[in-house]
């Protein structure tokens, strides 16, 4: 993994274990999102109102803002959490879009995260940011590829002929 | 990833090769590491350092859900002479994980033993409040597992170091806990 020729040649990954622990970790992550999201799009009465209006901690270093998110932005809001949770997870469950998904689950958990300064038991770290981690790690080794849409999607002659589209898929 | 970004082949199985972001890969290995050695080490510190000292019996006598499968074997656990070893194991457990992880030595036994602590905690969280089966703590375990999977002390950790000793050389079966 380091930089150089030499690093590269070291580094030795377990062969057997490497593979299916990318799967396991990008299908377990992507159930987590899904289940999150359906329970949001099945349930008519969920809002994210009054988690914002009631339960962001005393404390909270940016408190304006989620009244203010709460009461002009809902409406869109409400759909993009529900949906974005659901389709994240999906897209991690099969392996599609696995990169694209990833950076805007991390955006999703960087507002949970903020949302819930201070921690309660932690200090900066919390679930929220380990899963950021995981996301990072996800797309980094191109966890759509192990058993996964995107080892097809790649080889579409459209991703052929534009292969920026690779940050997005893997 | 772009055909301009530098690949590095690793091997899989026998034939297979495949493509990570040489970029990525490496940070993306020991961001994780750091930050769930982080969490780990956190949680052991504020058990450690709390006011009067921490035990499990409060959660395990109160936090556990009448519904849990499993709330005979923590009452159990609760009100056994063992508690005192079981809350230093906690304490302990989580410190020196999150230590190991952090420096990235012993990477491969702290990811099992932290993963059994996991199992556990999951288990007293049973029935899971907002989700069925993954909670943070599954997922906890599968980061685990990647860590160990990729042997990400070895990446910027104490590991890469311990395993070229001639120890470990003459004992190759080390790195099953290294790593």
């Amino acid at each position: 993994m380091g930089a150089t020729e030499a690093d590269s040649e070291r580094y030795q990954v377990s062969a057997s274990w490497f593979g299916p622990s990318l799967v396991i970790l990008r299908v377990l992550m992507g159930w987590h999102f899904l289940y999150a999201g359906l329970t949001k799009v099945l349930n008519p009465g969920w809002s994210s109102r009054g988690f914002l209006l009631n339960a962001v901690p005393e404390g909270n270093p940016i408190p304006g803002f989620w009244p203010y998110l709460a009461n002009n932005w809902y409406c869109i809001l409400d759909p993009m959490n529900a949906w974005g949770l659901t389709l994240i997870g999906i897209a991690l469950i099969v392996g599609a879009f696995v990169r694209w998904s990833a950076f805007w689950g991390s955006v999703m958990m960087l507002f949970y995260w903020a949302a819930a300064l201070p921690l309660a038991n932690s200090y900066v770290i919390d679930d929220h940011i380990i899963y950021i981690a995981a996301l990072f790690g996800l797309g980094a080794f191109g966890a759509g590829r192990y058993y996964g849409l995107d080892e097809y999607i790649e080889q579409l002659s459209i991703v052929e002929d534009y292969p920026r589209l690779r940050y997005l898929l893997g | 990833m772009a055909e301009s970004e530098p690949t590095l082949p690793i091997r899989t199985g026998h034939e297979t090769y495949v493509e990570v972001s040489e970029r990525w890969s490496g940070p993306a290995l020991l961001i994780m590491r750091l930050l769930i050695g982080w969490h780990f080490f956190l949680a052991g510190m504020h058990k450690v350092l709390a006011p009067g000292g921490w035990t499990a019996k409060g959660f395990l006598l109160n936090a556990v859900r009448p519904a849990n499968p499993f709330t005979e074997f923590f009452q159990m656990m609760a009100e056994s002479s063992l508690l005192p070893l079981i809350d230093v194991m906690n304490m302990a457990g989580l410190t020196l994980i999150g230590l190991g992880l952090i420096v990235g030595a012993l990477v491969r036994w702290c990811a099992f033993w932290g993963s059994i602590m996991m199992w556990f905690y999951w288990m007293a969280s049973l029935p899971l409040a907002n989700s069925v089966f993954v909670s943070e703590h599954v997922v906890y375990i599968a980061l685990l597992f990647f860590l160990g999977a990729f042997g990400a002390g070895r990446y910027r950790g104490v590991d890469e170091y311990v395993e070229d000793l001639e120890f470990v050389q003459n004992y190759p079966w080390l790195r099953y806990v290294l790593g």
